[in-house]
């Protein structure tokens, strides 16, 4: 009898909950799921957007194979992959560590301050910086002066612009990463640093052993998000350098872009907006693999 | 269980992030035409234009629309970046596309050889068609077929700070040989010589053509023939190329290369822009005394390119007529009010026609403008090639500028390129 109660509120429950759930479910499928769908049937076809489609089978895929300029594109991908992923992960953190030992209302306003980048539409962002780097009368070029360096020109320099663009990318979304970090920090219990701390353990220590191995949910979160994000990167190099100079800007997403959009070339664009996915998809997974296998590990 | 749920964590979050690069499309393209009654015809017209373009443009709808019972213009104002790149092109695909739109000579070619535009030749007359200046209309016809409306021409020339040049004893130059060693002459830690474009853009090839041809190079020859791999190419390269090698030119741009503002806030003492800056390098840096010359030319035989918008009719528009009538009553009627209006008060441009400049001499002689007036006749149309064909002009250009390629190198790989795409 009561039990039957039970399953009879929790069905309520189950549906009350499903109900909430609807409307977001219909919005991705909608704008979300359905074009992806669409996408990749696209992809199996010429398309300029005005004349009909033209099956041409896997010509896309196999035109995309030999494209160069879409691998050495997808290179750059990877190579900001590389360096943005562990440089925002291991900055937020150091920093949410740092702060979370911080008590006082000067805590609250550095949080404060670090947040405000990721307030701030990436196009203006991009804007403020472009004022920085700028050569000749940049604020950059004054430090570097004062500090007796050479003058260098950042955004347009082929070396050095992909960095800048790292560097933009970590000011935006360091605050945010930091803050789940924070909250992540938050949430272990006062009373395993106190005994740690009674043991003898010292900051690395306590580090190592109880505030990493109890944020790891949160880390798996922020490493899979911001490869995932790191690969769409689009906005900030089209407001900064549309790609240049001499193309060392220009990324997967944005070549999927010029095709797509510059060239007309829709079905093309859609097939390296598919193999983008596919290959975002497999690695996502590995990553959230290789890490749930390191947890079985430790514990 | 707990593996599925991961994966489909994963996969949402993809779907997610990968969604928000599509958004903004879909909210500018949406909307519906509205139907006033049965038996009105609703024209849709998408411009781009801001300030005293916009308010004449809103003008001439709300003129038209008041005196046309049956025909109604409905005009969107649209994001100019935006335009030509995703919203014309997405509106087409899916039936949304507006009846009349602008074209531009780095569209132009792309839209017509797509079957985009409207054939326009049956509502040209023939005064209309003397009264526009040949090379403007030659710009725009495609194997006998008329595909748009020019109602302006714009031209380069190069601004410069007069001040800083006299200081510097500099005389305008007319020569490249004087126009780089003003340059570098000008060239400071805190001013750059010359400002000329930077990015891979449509933007960049149009002040780059009159350079290429003052060398003697093209594209293509007159019977249709590649020839970007030549000497005459290598040499305009190398010399297009040595202001930014040598740090005489930004290598990367705050504003647009186009804003007068480069030299109006004295970040550059020179700048190759368009007759579109006049107005403002007369009205927003009034206390910066700012000076244009024609393009300085390898023997002092100036060449200048003429570029513009155009009014063109979607070949899918069921009121081509009506689209027609409006169009041609602003810029193709005998009454050449209104196309003086966009010319002379709108904006400042150059009329596509004889008559209005014939009528308004007056105007095209005032101040910076006697400068372009005396040479804009000769200008050259900015020439409309392929996506493709454009998209390897602009990559040579940015090997040359950035990438450390040799002008011979890049050159023969753009006639590689241009070669390869016209056997497919």
């Amino acid at each position: 009898m009561k039990k039957s109660n039970i399953s009879k509120r929790k069905r309520r429950e189950y549906l009350t909950a499903y109900a909430f759930i609807l409307p977001d479910f219909l919005g991705l499928f909608v704008f979300v799921i359905i074009p992806i769908i669409y996408a990749f049937y696209i992809s199996f076809f010429e398309w300029d957007f005005i004349n009909d489609k033209v099956f041409i089978g896997a010509a896309n895929y196999i035109r995309m194979w030999k494209d160069t300029n879409w691998w050495s594109a997808m290179l750059r991908t990877l190579k900001l992959t590389a360096l943005y992923v562990p440089l925002l992960f291991g900055l937020s953190l150091f920093f949410a560590v740092l702060i979370s030992t911080v008590k006082s209302r000067a805590g609250s306003f550095v949080k404060t301050s670090f947040l405000m980048p990721f307030a701030i539409t990436s196009v203006i962002a991009s804007t403020l910086w472009m004022f920085l780097y700028n050569e000749k009368r940049g604020y950059l070029n004054a430090v570097f002066k004062a500090l007796g360096l050479s003058n260098q020109k950042f955004l347009g320099s082929g070396r050095q612009a992909l960095i800048c663009v790292i560097v933009v990318l970590l000011w935006i979304n360091l605050g945010y990463n930091m803050i789940l970090f924070l909250s992540a920090i938050k949430d272990i219990p006062e009373s395993y640093y106190e005994a740690a701390t009674l043991d003898g353990a010292d900051r690395w220590h306590i580090f190592r052993y109880i505030t990493f191995p109890l944020i790891r949910q949160t880390s798996i979160f922020i490493l899979v998000t911001t490869t995932i994000a790191s690969f769409q990167v689009l906005d900030l190099i089209m407001v900064m350098t549309k790609g240049g100079p001499a193309k060392a800007t220009e990324v997967g997403a944005l070549y999927i872009y010029d095709r797509s959009f510059n060239m007309m070339e829709m079905g093309y664009g859609s097939a390296l907006s598919v193999f983008l996915f596919l290959s975002l998809l497999v690695f996502s997974f590995v990553q959230m693999r290789i890490t749930s296998e390191e947890q079985g590990e430790n514990v | 269980m707990k593996k599925l749920t991961a994966l489909l964590m994963v996969l949402v979050l993809v779907l997610s992030l990968s969604a928000c690069a599509d958004k903004g499309a879909q909210e500018e393209t949406s909307e519906k035409t509205e139907d006033k009654g049965s038996d009105t015809t609703t024209v849709k017209f998408w411009s781009f234009h801001a300030g005293g373009e916009a308010e004449f443009l809103e003008k001439v709808v709300k003129e038209y629309n008041d005196t046309h019972d049956d025909v109604q213009i409905e005009h969107t104002v649209v994001n100019q970046s935006d335009y030509t790149t995703t919203l014309i092109p997405t509106a087409y695909a899916n039936g949304e596309a507006p009846d009349i739109l602008y074209v531009e000579p780095a569209t132009f070619t792309k839209y017509a050889e797509k079957g985009m535009l409207a054939d326009l030749s049956p509502y040209y007359t023939d005064e209309l068609k003397e009264d526009i200046l040949p090379s403007a209309l030659e710009a725009v016809t495609i194997d006998d077929k008329i595909y748009a409306l020019p109602m302006e021409m714009e031209t380069l020339g190069l601004f410069y700070n007069i001040d800083m040049l006299k200081d510097a004893g500099i005389d305008p130059p007319s020569t490249w040989e004087e126009l780089y060693e003003a340059a570098k002459k000008l060239t400071t830690d805190d001013v750059y010589g010359l400002v000329l474009p930077v990015e891979e853009a449509a933007y960049t090839l149009f002040n780059w053509w009159p350079f290429m041809w003052m060398a003697g190079a093209d594209v293509f020859d007159d019977d249709g023939n590649c020839i970007v791999d030549s000497k005459e190419m290598v040499t305009a390269l190398d010399y297009w190329g040595r202001f930014y090698q040598e740090g005489l030119s930004p290598a990367s741009l705050q504003i647009g290369p186009w804003d007068i503002g480069n030299v109006g806030t004295g970040a550059a003492a020179m700048q190759v822009s368009g007759t579109y800056v006049i107005n403002a390098a007369e009205n927003d840096y009034p206390d910066v005394n700012i000076g244009v010359v024609p393009l300085p030319s390898p023997d002092n035989n100036p060449i200048t390119v003429a570029g513009g918008q155009k009014l063109a009719i979607n070949a899918q528009s069921q009121c081509k007529d009506e689209a027609a009538d409006f169009i041609f009553s602003l810029y193709g009627s005998d009454d050449i009010t209104k196309a003086t209006e966009w010319t002379t008060e709108a904006k400042f441009a150059y009329p596509a026609r004889q008559s209005v400049i014939d009528n308004n001499s007056d105007t095209f002689e005032e101040g910076l403008r006697a400068v372009f007036t005396d040479f804009y006749q000769t200008a050259v149309p900015e020439p409309s090639y392929s996506a493709e064909v454009t998209d390897a002009m602009g990559k040579m250009l940015q090997q040359v500028m950035f990438g450390g390629v040799s002008s011979e190198e890049a050159a023969k790989e753009a006639q590689k390129t241009i070669e390869d795409a016209a056997k497919n």
